[in-house]
């Protein structure tokens, strides 16, 4: 007869090999994920930040100086430009005009009069300016456990350099026309200020007139942030009164900044 | 009563032994806990740093005060309607990825965006899907992962459908520490 002690090593033994188990597979299960990225061919040249590489056709880059633009008090300049299979991507230093986090949201590359998509951004470094009154760099290349973070970096002037990616350009863009348009910035609020830049109850009280007794709300909560008319209310399913509402929300939402930079990016 | 005390080296070495089991069995649930499990996210007065911020929603540490976005990737349906993002924090040393429908994207009661946090050599991914129609400027954000662990943003939309949770497509570049 198997005494109290020796039960409770037996359960004890029993709960070590099912955790055991539970650990052996999630370590399993990571290192066959690790295996599948691995043995997967990347469709990006660019895919890992932040080499611009690829293993069957050698980038090229041409480094600018002097390419230079400002308006409406910001200044722009782009430092270089690679081609990366299909894409041509530019590295463009711009200035931040405030704490918000601006995003270049709008641009075109044309080539030989021919426009190709803007498809978004990596940023390489960047200097930013917060609300509270800290100041921060961030150096892509050298994320590390330390931030660098100083009160000396108010006194400089923000930034940040992205690298802009345009889409499916002619494999032999280098030897045509090339004109650079960044045409707008976006700021979009953080996660923690989203209800407070919507400002749920202005719109609220602005769309009375329209929509009398309209009651509308804001939420953020498990990752889902946004804004309703609530059930409760009249227009709760009124498209138009929907209509208006994301309009307003859209506008009170995305900061946006407009404007013409261009650059002739045509080889000498 | 004489009581006889003697030491049996058996039981002495199964003690031993269930000691050390017991060490490892309380570091694997503890590790556990804090790779994969969901939190309670109210928010806490301090910040989380590195891997012990991963599984929590930005605003759980106040990990969403003063975030960079440091990639993005545009959703076209055919015409651009959003954008998904990497977003990064200094303080927590943490990535989370999130998607917004832009303005003049899907019709008012379209559906639906989701976005996911894809970490190249860690387990679990986080991702996050809506669950309700959408309108122009709502979002999505996943829980928050470390930022030295190499990870990229993904994300999409789609104007009549669910979208899958993860999804891994108009994905960015991975980002990570130096090379």
């Amino acid at each position: 007869m198997k005494t109290t002690k020796q039960r409770i090593v037996s359960i004890l033994l029993y709960a070590l090999v099912i955790v055991g188990m539970a650990f052996l597979l999630n370590f399993l299960m990571g290192s066959l994920k690790a295996e599948v990225l691995k043995a997967q061919p990347l469709n990006d040249p660019e895919e890992t930040f932040p080499a611009i590489s690829t293993s069957e056709q050698e980038p090229q880059t041409v480094q600018f100086n002097n390419k230079i633009t400002e308006y409406d008090g910001l200044t722009m300049e782009v430092l270089s430009m690679t081609s990366s299979g299909n894409d041509a991507i530019v590295e463009v230093l711009w200035e931040l005009k405030d704490s918000r986090d601006w995003k270049i949201n709008n641009a075109v590359l044309e080539i030989d009069s021919q426009a190709y998509s803007y498809g978004g951004f990596d940023l390489v470094e960047g200097l930013f300016h917060y609300s509270d009154g800290t100041a921060c760099k961030i150096d892509m290349q050298q994320l590390s456990e330390e931030g660098n973070c100083a009160s000396e970096f108010r006194q400089e002037t923000p930034y940040r350099i992205d690298r802009l990616i345009f889409e499916n350009v002619p494999g032999d863009f280098w030897s045509r026309s090339i004109q650079l348009r960044i045409l707008g910035m976006v700021a979009f609020p953080s996660e923690s200020e989203y209800c407070k830049v919507l400002n749920i109850e202005h719109i609220q009280n602005t769309m009375q007139d329209e929509f009398p007794g309209v009651e509308l709300e804001c939420f953020q909560e498990d990752g889902l942030q946004g804004y309703a008319i609530k059930e409760s209310s009249p227009y709760a399913k009124d498209e138009k009164a929907l209509a208006v509402l994301s309009d307003h929300a859209g506008k009170a939402l995305f900061g946006n900044m407009a404007g013409i930079w261009k650059f002739d990016l045509t080889a000498d | 009563m004489n009581h006889k005390f003697t030491i049996n080296p058996q039981k002495t070495k199964a003690n031993i032994v269930v000691s050390v089991l017991m060490i490892i069995l309380l570091f694997s649930i503890s590790s556990q806990t804090l790779s994969g499990m969901a939190m309670d996210n109210s928010r806490k007065l301090s910040y989380c740093t590195g891997s012990a911020c991963n599984g929590c929603l930005p605003g759980y540490w106040g990990c969403d005060v003063n975030p960079t976005t440091v990639s993005s990737r545009y959703i076209l349906l055919p015409t651009n309607v959003g954008y998904t993002e990497l977003r990064y924090q200094t303080n927590c040393k943490a990535f989370w990825s999130r998607t917004t429908l832009s303005i003049g994207g899907l019709s008012v009661g379209g559906c639906c965006i989701g976005a996911t946090l894809d970490r190249q050599f860690q387990t679990p991914d986080y991702s996050v899907a809506s669950g309700s129609p959408l309108s122009s400027g709502l979002s999505v954000y996943t829980y928050i992962g470390n930022s030295l662990d190499s990870s990229r943003t993904c994300g999409t939309a789609d104007a009549n459908n669910p979208v899958p949770a993860p999804v891994y497509t108009n994905c960015g570049i991975f980002m990570t520490k130096s090379n």
